[in-house]
């Protein structure tokens, strides 16, 4: 149970955990709360595509060492739910601003909802992270991460869009 | 400066960039080599003292080998990228074997022993898992490496290296003649280039079948097909593509499916060497352009321009979101383009979608690839779920009338009948007012008796001359005598010039396509604001709320969606797409799809004896019909094509093909029609979400073969030396009793090659709704502003060229639409038989 769960965590916590995700989602939303026709289908497919990467890193990367341990539920949650669906739309409200920008914003989300998980589940915990003995090194460094969503979606966007891949529309950039 | 001859041995950037990646390549494995040799030897550097596995005698003497084989192959591949290709191949190779192993044993081992590595532990299968990452990354860079040089050696767009490679293995020994005159290279970059050119659905089942052609030897212990020597390829392929199939040898799902490959192949092959201008005059074709009276001919008849049709673009529509005040129509072929010239008299704003782009006729050209890429739906590559049967479809503005042949038949009195029997279909057609549309579709068109038709010259010299001879033996065996109906067809063309580019559009503005015709004049009518046109925008769904369409949402191809909200809607994509969309839609489900039915064709090809030349490609490619008592079922039209559709249906394989071929100028060919029963369907399934499934049953196929036959004794009695149906084991007929043997020589579907142009039904006008997807007045029901009006209406098949049974439907339907659409003159009176109650 620990594995699904994490050492002392119960459902509550990840109730909790998921009315954060609600309320950043209300958050994220704000700005843009409706989808457009044209960007519907780039937006689920980012929501698929980013869940199972994150999914299957996290786990992946926890077995090479670089990552620590998620539990289970944790992952999953944060993988479709924060990253899938809460930075999905956050990318939809963002992708016009600058690269710059959109990494800050991106980044610094992230490290709001990591650090809330950490406190809420005790997960994202490591003492000290590329020779940084600092409990929020790797915090920070898994953030930073993070900031590189926009980068890669917008990359992946414009490389599927061309040829309209699943259906997915780039607009030409101006 | 550079020789020409030079630069060819050039190597391109990305094959430089190949080079440059295997020389690394080396350099790792060779810094691999020291690495497991070195501790062996009792020469451990100190960095790697914390990894004392290194030392196991075994462990580096295998990855001493397996690094030093790779390090030589890297050596020797970077030498010459061209030359030793097959070197980098085999790298490729193993290196997907050793992530494969990698990956299965870090899933399946028992053995997981945790070694020592400095101060910490490392499990065995987590040094693999780094292992096979290591090996992944280095293997992926190569492939892409590997991949992009080959593309930009041969500028292939759209196969890859590999298929490529197949393709012209394939046609090294599919194109089988003493004399070939563009080398396999060229065959299959021509053909790369066709592939590459239009937007399809099923492009991939090409790629898909060169996949299989390739790696099919390897279940027979054989090396890939292309690396074969081509005698042996060749005894491959007989022994395995050719008499397997033929003689029913293998298990029938592998039958029908290295026979769709082997098709595939066959076709691409051909093709590719038979559309190259090089290669046309070695059997006997002159295209148009370069015919001795061609000036004349223009001169005499001048290209004629009608207005120029104004259409948008993706870049010309500004909104996602169109309101428009008026019908929106899906489509623009023929049952699309009537109903929105007759709503634009009536002074209503049309506004019609069409998924194919536009192509004005002045840029029609005599390139068969070119044309079929750009007017046809999948690249004509459209088959049915067994890959045994072909739908070709015209995708243009336009639809099918830019690509059709123009022939014209009114709906035969019987099949009314029967769509009108109230104990079966009951239709509830009202005839009176269905015969008024239909002389007043042909009076709109244009159509009149083909060798009536104003010209200069003599019919002789306009007519495809392979026509003739078709008469000439229906009355060497009197079949031109009534009930039957020997003559030269009905069409909608005026003053031919002959050129026999029906098929892939007629540039010069003689076939009064809807393109040509019927969309300018309406336009014209209306003005260009009230009647717009959108090319290139497929639709995908319509949206309802209640009983009522409230928009649809296109889709054009870079991605982009619009949504088109409108008063009324008509649904005109032809039979197929028009079911295809109820189905995305929601509506009529269970019905919508069902009841398909088709005209089934297969070409009969007659060959007259040397020194008759017939040059049947000179001329409307339709020019004659026989229509033998109705209850024969059938009905002959002679068709024939420039030289790249005609070898796709040439039979014979290797050097008969070849031989067929060259034969080509002393040949005529005729299409043999049949109505089918209503037993297919199409639905959103497959790989392409769009599959037709259809098999013809034993009553149509006997048809078939019926009127296979006939049309031999009839090319025989006009002197063929002998005739070929278009089978896939080869079967030539030179007299009156081998035609007797055709019908024990073609089982069934799989022996012959079956297609169509005319596909019917799907969304049946019945006033039974529970077969029913549409009632009388061609209303959707349950919908109250949804009509629909194509093919995909008709009640069962129509046994003739149905373009203007479409039109009539349309013109039928006009002052429903416009009714509905709060304009027109509105209070039509139909009057439709009685009926029994409407079943629920």
């Amino acid at each position: 149970m620990n594995d699904i769960l994490g050492a002392n965590n119960s459902l509550l916590d990840y109730a909790l955990v998921v009315l954060l995700y609600g309320l950043m989602f209300l958050l994220i939303r704000y700005p843009r709360p409706h989808l457009e026709l044209n960007y519907r289908t780039n937006y689920f497919f980012l929501v698929i595509l980013w869940a199972f990467l994150m999914f299957t890193g996290n786990y992946l990367f926890y077995r090479l060492g670089v990552m620590t341990f998620l539990p289970w539920l944790n992952n999953l949650l944060h993988s479709c739910v924060w990253v899938g669906l809460c930075l999905g739309w956050l990318y939809y409200c963002a992708h016009e601003r600058p690269l710059w920008e959109q990494f800050i914003l991106f980044a610094f989300t992230s490290f709001l909802v990591k650090m809330a998980e950490h406190a809420v589940l005790g997960s994202w915990a490591r003492d000290s992270y590329l020779g940084i003995r600092n409990p929020y090194a790797y915090l920070v460094v898994m953030s930073i991460v993070d900031g590189f969503y926009p980068i890669i979606s917008q990359w992946i966007i414009q490389a599927l869009g061309r040829k309209s891949t699943f259906g997915i529309y780039a607009p030409r950039l101006a | 400066m550079l020789m020409a001859s030079q630069k060819h041995f050039l190597l391109t950037a990305q094959e430089r960039n190949l080079k440059s990646y295997l020389r690394l390549l080396f350099f790792i494995y060779v810094g691999g080599v020291l690495v497991y040799l070195l501790p062996a030897i009792g020469l451990l550097p100190a960095f790697l003292k914390p990894y004392p596995f290194l030392i196991d005698p075994a462990f580096a003497n295998n990855s001493v080998i397996k690094m030093g084989l790779f390090a030589a192959l890297c050596f020797v591949a970077a030498g010459d990228v061209r030359r030793f290709l097959v070197t980098v191949e085999a790298i490729m190779v193993v290196m997907c074997l050793a992530v494969v192993s990698g990956v299965i044993l870090i899933l399946t081992a028992k053995n997981n022993y945790v070694m020592q590595v400095g101060n910490s532990t490392l499990s065995i299968k987590t040094m693999l898992l780094y292992s096979s990452l290591f090996d992944a990354v280095l293997n992926g860079i190569l492939i892409v490496l590997y991949n992009k040089a080959q593309k930009a050696r041969y500028g292939l767009q759209f196969f890859t290296p590999m298929q490529f490679r197949t393709l012209q293995a394939l046609s090294d020994v599919l194109i089988e003649g003493d004399e070939e005159l563009i080398t396999d290279r060229e065959v299959a970059l021509n053909v790369d280039r066709y592939m590459s050119s239009f937007l399809g659905k099923t492009k991939w089942v090409s790629k898909l079948s060169l996949v299989g052609i390739e790696l099919y030897p390897l279940f027979f212990l054989k090396p890939a097909t292309s690396y074969m020597r081509p005698e042996d390829r060749k005894a491959f392929l007989e022994r395995h593509f050719y008499q397997d199939v033929a003689l029913r040898m293998a298990p029938p799902v592998l039958r029908m499916l290295v026979q769709a490959m082997i098709r595939m192949g066959k076709q691409l092959c051909f093709m590719g060497y038979y559309n190259d201008p090089r290669v046309h005059a070695s059997i006997g074709y002159e295209p148009f352009s370069q015919r001795a009276d061609s000036k004349k001919r223009l001169e005499d008849l001048p290209y004629q321009n009608n207005q120029p049709l104004q259409v948008l673009a993706e870049k010309d529509v500004e909104t996602d979101t169109l309101d428009w005040d008026g019908v929106v129509i899906v489509g623009t072929g023929p049952g699309a383009s009537v109903m929105a010239k007759g709503l634009a008299e009536q002074n209503v704003p049309v506004l019609l979608i069409e998924r194919g782009e536009h192509t004005d006729p002045s840029q029609f050209n005599e390139d068969e690839i070119d044309m079929v890429s750009r007017l046809y739906a999948d690249g004509a590559l459209q088959l049915a779920a067994d890959f045994r049967f072909q739908v070709i479809q015209g995708s243009a503005v336009g639809g099918s009338s830019v690509v059709n042949n123009a022939v014209c038949f009114d709906t035969p009195d019987s099949v009314l009948d029967r769509w009108n029997d109230r104990g079966g279909i009951d239709a509830g057609l009202d005839l009176l007012r269905y015969k008024q549309c239909n002389q007043h579709v042909n009076e709109m068109i244009g159509v009149s008796r083909i060798d009536n038709t104003p010209n200069t010259m003599s019919r002789e010299e306009y007519l495809n001359p392979g026509g003739k001879k078709f008469i000439e033996g229906i009355h060497n065996l009197g079949l031109d005598a009534a009930p039957n109906v020997a003559n030269s067809v009905s069409a909608n063309i005026r003053q031919c010039v002959g050129c026999g580019y029906c098929n892939i559009g007629c540039r010069w503005g003689k076939k009064l396509s809807m393109l040509s015709n019927i969309l300018p004049q309406a336009q014209k009518l209306a003005g260009a604001d009230k009647f717009r046109i959108i090319a290139g925008c497929e639709v995908i769904r319509l949206k309802a709320r209640g009983g009522k369409i409230t928009s649809l949402i296109g889709r054009f191809r870079n991605g982009r969606k619009i949504d088109v909200r409108g008063k009324t809607f008509v649904v005109a994509a032809g039979a197929v797409s028009s079911s295809i969309l109820l189905q995305r839609s929601g509506i009529a489900a269970g019905r919508a799809g069902k009841r398909l039915s088709f005209n089934v064709g297969s070409p009969m090809t007659a060959v007259f004896p040397k020194g008759q030349i017939i040059n049947s490609y000179k001329g409307l490619q339709i020019s004659h019909y026989l229509q033998v008592d109705p209850s024969r079922g059938f009905i002959f039209e002679t068709w024939f094509n420039p030289p790249m559709f005609q070898s796709t249906i040439m039979p014979g394989w290797w050097e008969d093909h070849w031989k067929n071929m060259h034969r080509y100028n002393r040949m005529a060919c005729t299409g043999v029609l049949v109505g089918s029963d209503s037993n297919a369907e199409v639905r959103i399934a497959g790989l392409t979400a769009r599959e037709v499934r259809y098999q013809p049953t034993q009553k149509d196929f006997d048809t078939l073969l019926d009127g296979l036959q006939l049309a031999g004794e009839i090319y025989l009695a006009a002197g063929a030396e002998a005739v070929m149906p278009n089978t896939f084991r080869y079967h030539e007929y030179a007299t009156g009793e081998d035609l007797k043997r055709m019908k024990y020589d073609i089982k069934d579907n799989s022996d012959i090659t079956l297609g169509t142009g005319h596909p019917q039904g799907g969304n049946i006008l019945s006033r039974d709704k529970s077969i029913g997807v549409v009632d009388e007045q061609l209303k959707v029901y349950g919908y109250e502003n949804l009509f629909i009006a194509d093919a995909s209406v008709f009640p069962t098949a129509v046994g003739v060229n149905p373009q203007i049974t479409v039109m009539t439907f349309a013109d039928y339907a006009v002052p429903f639409v416009a009714e509905n659409a709060g304009a027109g003159a509105g209070g039509v009176k139909v009057i439709t038989p009685e009926r029994e109650p409407v079943k629920d």
